[in-house]
């Protein structure tokens, strides 16, 4: 971008949101080119922070004039490189939005801004509402709430509410041009409280990844927190078991929380808790190449595929409990017979319970997935065609299985932790992902929050109908192609 | 290991997740210009991309604002405390190695050119003449342990030697230690600094410089016991000094430790009444980087008539005062603020007092007050215990 024509859109950005709210320095600029993911970084030309829907209005409305890329962005952990401004412009970072605009218990539900987060909910019921929760994900305190649902997030709760998107109410959007349009009993009525049943205009905002438009409040469902709860761990061998159990699990809506783990015993690093760089003798540690668990890189030894299943049951009263964890044991014993099995200790589980932060993982600076939804019944083959992929790449087994709304469908998450200062394991990670995209495409699973070369693959493979679909829908909300350049609807035109 | 292998290797295991910006199971910001600035590059998940970025040779420390985002910084470690991932302490070892690193390349901003000066200069980081150094303890008739053998040091550091509204704080914790019958000496115009600034800054010369001299001169002395006035002198000596391979033949002990240790053994005993309610606030360098968060509270607690009321974030999730790592010399303002977002934290808790441990955090929570014209009495433990005597 030429200097002129930069220092003529800061000047006007700082009109808009105020000169102590838009930089262009390079630290800057460089802190917003990449995430945690293997995805290439790409620069953006200038960060701005608005602070009010009439901000994020004057900077689109620029953007459109100028015909500058817009990214929205909260807090850049979405594991997908979905806020990578592939082509540069303007990362739209939203976290000085973060009003709590309502907060409706008899109703149940939640009005918010892009930048109130997980960690801000949290705290809300810690402090006065202990009695409800939410779908959280497992996913840093400054997860945006809002970001998580429009990009289909995954909570703990998906068996029972489904996907985050799910939890929808309303919506406050900017639209690419600069108009506000709400979505929902809020657009008709002065109450967040529904989305039927107006026509589904949701879905012009939801799984877009910001292509077509800015989300500036969102309502979302609250759920309730229960009085007891009891959680248990198993250690299966085997894949299909594992599958069978967590979708006949999920299918019965006996637990709060049912998820399957890939279970692999590989070298962890240091010490966490009491390592310290400053206690007396200099105890820094450094992770050196050869040093296990210095790097992502896993050479499986031999032997069955092992899973751990955490389950959580809730209830209101003992005898409730009671009853619900004597038909879990039923079911166990049902879909087990036969299947070597033990009991794990519950701290195994309890990350499936008090799910923030999301901290405890190797000091490794990687992580990546493909996290896909689709058929619980076709869990067991795609990973008999997974595993040796990671094997293959010398990747340690990182899939995750758990159902949503009772089973109709789940999720298959294939996560991958790496050390970034390796540049072959990199290089590894990246291959393996693009591979096992093939794969999860072919067994039925489609990627949420997909990284840009994984919707460029879907709108490859897709039915020609529907990518011109997308691509009339998103030229219609975004005629100069502004939001989030190469995502959905985004032919390249 | 070398500075840059540190930099190199830490910034790039970091994965930018964002756990170290707020305080589990908090869920309260932690990182002062985090919070006051908002970009990612002032958090330190920020300062290790920045530090990646050099690495890799796409940033240079001539960039437009590379230096601020690494300067402005101060050492809190309230990020490692919240990071699950990186080990305890190295997300502040990567931006002190960078500090290093800009140092080397001649990287220094003119506030820190002047500490450097007056260290030079005047062995002090706050441009005073060093003659004066001693001047605190005029007429208290104390050992100088360059002449007379004393069990004990009291070393009183930069900041009480020469601010003359604080220095009671001096005089209060060594007449508690006379008081308790301690061999008690001072070094008077002889001390120096303890060189921690200049580590913070990235002066290595000059934090070595100052680390051999007081190591071999408490060790010539023959003390067994240093007891430091400043969180952050305790840090240094306690933590840092170990690095230069000296054998220490002494003790370091913060003032707090050693006040507790002697109400305990029962040698000081607290009489009148102090009704008062104080909240109490860890300074970084004696909570998350020495572990001392239970002294303080002891001691405050043996007052008479004294109301402890905590602030939520208290301990090892305490909120920054702001003045720390040449940050109050560098960047006034933001120093300021950080401040007196504690001081409205203090202040709702319905305390009427907010009670410290280290002169750093005094002197910036005065200055906030001042400035931003606030009604709360601020206190050294030190002159609350000497009150109650």
């Amino acid at each position: 971008m030429e200097v002129e024509v930069k220092e003529k859109v800061i000047a006007e950005l700082e009109k808009i949101v105020g000169a102590e709210n838009v930089t262009a320095s390079r630290p800057d600029l460089y802190s917003y080119s990449q995430d945690m993911t293997e995805n290439e970084p790409a620069w953006p030309d200038f960060v701005v922070m608005p602070g009010s829907v009439e901000e994020v209005q004057g900077v689109l409305r620029l953007a459109n004039r100028e015909k500058l890329a817009v990214v929205p962005y909260t807090a850049g952990d979405n594991v997908g490189g979905l806020t990578i401004p592939l082509k540069g412009g303007i990362i739209l970072d939203l976290r000085r939005m973060n009003r709590l605009i309502e907060f409706n218990e008899p109703d149940r539900y939640i009005v918010v801004e892009p930048g109130f987060n997980f960690g801000d909910l949290r705290r809300l019921f810690d402090k006065k509402y202990p009695h409800l929760w939410y779908s959280f994900a497992g996913a840093p305190p400054s997860t945006s709430l809002t970001s998580n649902a429009i990009l289909y997030g995954f909570g703990r709760l998906t068996n029972v509410v489904g996907t985050n998107a799910d939890s929808i109410n309303g919506l406050e959007v900017v639209l690419p041009t600069g108009e506000v349009v709400r979505i929902g009993s809020c657009s008709v009525t002065s109450s967040w409280c529904n989305l039927a049943p107006l026509p589904g205009l949701a879905g012009l905002f939801l799984g877009w990844q910001g292509a077509t438009g800015v989300v500036t409040k969102i309502s979302l469902q609250l759920w309730p927190r229960y009085p007891l709860k009891q959680i248990k761990a198993l250690l299966i061998t085997g894949t299909r078991p594992a599958c069978t159990l967590v979708r006949k699990l999920g299918q019965k809506r006996l637990c709060e929380i049912v998820e399957c783990w890939s279970f692999e015993e590989t070298p962890s690093g240091a010490d966490k808790s009491t390592s310290a760089p400053d206690s007396g003798e200099r105890q820094l540690r450094v992770y050196s190449p050869d040093e296990e668990g210095a790097v992502g890189t896993c050479d499986r030894p031999p032997g069955p595929d092992r899973h751990a299943v955490n389950m959580k049951v809730v209830a209101d009263s003992e005898d409730e409990l009671k009853a619900k964890l004597a038909l879990l044991d039923v079911v166990i014993k049902e879909e087990l017979k036969d299947v070597q099995f033990t009991d794990l200790p519950v701290e195994f589980a309890l990350q499936s319970d008090e799910d923030l932060p999301a901290t405890g993982s190797e000091p490794l600076g990687g992580l990546t997935w493909i996290g896909t939804m689709g058929p619980t019944s076709r869990w067991a083959e795609a990973l008999e065609k997974i595993y040796p992929l990671y094997d293959k790449y010398r990747l340690k087994r990182g899939a995750i299985m758990v159902p949503f709304r009772g089973g109709h469908y789940g999720m298959l998450r294939l996560v991958e932790q790496f050390y970034r200062g390796d540049p072959d394991e990199v290089a590894r990670v990246k291959k393996c992902m693009r591979e096992l995209l093939v794969v999860v495409l072919d067994a039925g699973f489609v990627p949420y929050k997909a990284p840009y070369w994984a919707v460029a693959e879907m709108m490859k493979r897709g039915d020609p109908n529907w990518v011109e679909l997308l691509t009339r829908v998103k030229k219609m909300l975004d005629p100069n192609n502004i939001m989030n350049p190469g995502r959905y609807g985004d032919t390249g035109g | 290991m070398d500075i840059l292998d540190v930099v190199r290797d830490w910034s790039a295991r970091c994965a930018q997740c964002g756990d170290c910006k707020s305080f589990y199971p908090l869920f309260l910001p932690s990182c002062p210009p985090g919070y006051r600035f908002k970009f990612n590059s002032y958090f330190a998940t920020g300062r290790l991309m920045i530090a990646r970025g050099l690495m890799k040779g796409v940033l240079t420390l001539e960039d437009d604002d590379v230096l601020e985002r690494i300067y402005m910084c101060t050492a809190c470690r309230a990020c490692d405390e919240n990071c699950g991932n990186i080990l305890k302490g190295h997300i502040v070892e990567v931006i002190q190695g960078l500090r290093q690193m800009a140092v080397s390349a001649g990287g220094i901003i003119p506030a820190h050119e002047v500490i450097i000066e007056s260290l030079k200069k005047n062995d002090n980081v706050l441009d005073k003449q060093k003659e004066e150094r001693g001047a605190w303890a005029q007429g208290l008739d104390l050992k100088n342990i360059a002449t007379e053998k004393t069990d004990v040091v009291y070393r009183a550091g930069c900041l009480l030697s020469f601010d003359p509204e604080i220095r009671g704080a001096a005089l209060d914790a060594v007449g508690l230690l006379q008081q308790a019958g301690v061999d008690v000496g001072i070094e008077g115009k002889e001390e120096v600094c303890c060189g921690g600034r200049a580590y913070e800054i990235g002066q290595m010369g000059e934090f070595t410089k100052y680390a051999e001299h007081n190591i071999e001169t408490y060790n010539n002395a023959g003390v067994s016991k240093v007891i430091v006035a400043c969180a952050d002198g305790l840090s240094h000596l306690k933590l840092l000094y170990p690095r230069v391979n000296i054998k220490m033949n002494f003790t370091v002990l913060h003032m707090v430790e050693y006040l507790d240790q002697l109400i305990k053994e029962g040698r000081l005993k607290f009489t009148k009444k102090l009704p008062m309610k104080v909240t109490y606030h860890d300074p970084c360098h004696l909570g998350r980087y020495a572990g001392i968060y239970d002294a303080p509270r002891d001691i405050l607690r043996s007052l008479p008539g004294l109301e402890l009321i905590e602030m939520e974030r208290s301990r090892e999730y305490s909120w920054c005062c702001g003045a720390g790592a040449g940050v109050k010399q560098a960047y006034p303002d933001f120093s300021l603020w950080t401040a007196q977002e504690r001081i409205k934290e203090a202040k709702d808790t319905g305390a009427a007092a907010l009670v410290t441990s280290c002169p750093w955090c005094e002197r910036n929570f005065k200055d906030a007050i001042k400035e931003f014209g606030e009604n709360l009495e601020v206190y050294d433990i030190a002159e609350l215990a000497r009150q109650a005597v």
